[in-house]
């Protein structure tokens, strides 16, 4: 039996307006999200978001703590219609060949006793010097319902081409 | 040849294993100024052309009679050109949390860590993780490294995350990982790589 599996793998083949994991296998403990991706929005960073289950009401809250150049920052939302995450992405403006990149993890994702809670690290626009950001956060959606669905979707534009996203599970035995 | 582990051996068909496949482990038995690893490229289960990412696990010490840190570095395809490494950093110390880039060309070679010289206490060592993502595609390739580095003495240890672009659409097939004036890493210093598959099966 394999502890980590991949459930699925989006590789877009052309450009998207966002991303979306859905029926979700209740076989696993553990969800992890490794991705590289990119928008078409003219931007060097802009802000990507990830809702669960479909749930677009005001539910979601979200820490970082974000490198840019010599700067650190700490952002937090709340009561968001998704977990925002400022800067987690970038556009246009950085080079061609340029994609962020993300790993996330959602623990225990099917629990019902416990809201969702997501922790993440992600960087983009590393050429791009306005913009260059590197981010450690948490993400939690004020739910107690397993994880059934994730979508991703970048607040500016289409997921560009080439952008890719797997869905792994996680066994613990 | 082993066939891949996504292929079933009776049938031929692909189907999903484990998605993380071992791909090879150093563990230096002497101190050694260099850690190759490198795609076999012969269609087998640890060809990396197979891969989504890799991921190398790492335990390291460093060379010097020193107690301070030095640069654990690693290059990708023999790519030492100036600027082929632009990155991002953040790190927490004695001294506060800190913060910088180098893009503006940026290095040549990825900063994967900083680790203990090899005047700390005897098997002091630190550690990481470091993830190369999409090595396959046609992407500049990103790597996001995490280090522990606790030396329990002056304050010199620190906890670091290095997130790098390799300037480079290539394929990745070989890393070497290096101090970075070429010295020694110690004896016991081990590194683990894995590879990555993607879902294999629609």
């Amino acid at each position: 039996m394999a502890v980590i599996e991949a459930i699925a793998t989006q590789y877009l083949e052309a450009d998207a307006a966002s991303v979306t994991f859905s029926s979700i296998p209740s076989t696993y403990e553990h969800l992890q999200v490794r991705g590289s991706h990119r928008s078409t929005g003219s931007s060097g960073g802009q802000a990507f978001y990830i809702e669960l289950n479909n749930d677009s009401g005001s539910n979601y809250a979200s820490h970082t703590m974000v490198a840019a150049n010599s700067n650190n920052i700490g952002q937090t939302t709340s009561a968001q219609a998704y977990i925002k995450i400022y800067d987690g992405i970038h556009g246009s403006l950085a080079l061609g060949a340029e994609y962020a990149t993300i790993l996330m993890d959602v623990n225990d994702y099917l629990d019902t006793n416990k809201n969702t809670t997501v922790q993440f690290q992600m960087f983009d626009a590393i050429t791009y010097s306005n913009d260059v950001r590197a981010t450690f956060g948490t993400g939690m959606w004020n739910s107690t319902a397993a994880v059934t669905q994730i979508k991703f979707t970048p607040s500016n534009g289409n997921l560009t081409r080439g952008s890719e996203y797997t869905l792994y599970g996680l066994k613990s035995s | 040849m082993v066939l891949p582990a996504y292929i079933d051996e009776t049938t031929g068909e692909i189907t999903d294993g484990e998605a993380w496949v071992a791909l090879a482990s150093t563990t230096l038995s002497s101190d050694t100024a260099l850690i190759t690893f490198t795609s076999p490229n012969d269609g087998s289960s640890k060809d990396w052309s197979q891969f989504m990412d890799l991921v190398i696990v790492w335990y390291a010490r460093g060379p010097g009679s020193g107690t301070q840190l030095t640069y654990m570095t690693m290059t990708l395809n023999n790519d030492t050109s100036a600027g082929a490494y632009p990155n991002q950093f953040q790190r927490g110390n004695n001294n506060g949390v800190s913060t910088s880039s180098d893009h503006a060309p940026g290095p040549a070679y990825q900063l994967l860590a900083m680790i203990p010289e090899n005047g700390h206490a005897a098997g002091i060592f630190a550690g990481g993780v470091c993830h190369i993502f999409d090595i396959n595609s046609g992407k500049y390739k990103s790597m996001m490294a995490m280090t522990a580095a606790d030396v329990n003495s002056g304050g010199t240890g620190e906890s670091r995350i290095d997130f790098t672009m390799w300037r480079n659409t290539a394929a990745v097939s070989e890393i070497d990982i290096k101090q970075l004036f070429g010295s020694n890493l110690e004896t016991g210093s081990r590194w683990d790589l894995f590879g990555v598959l993607p879902r294999m099966v629609s």
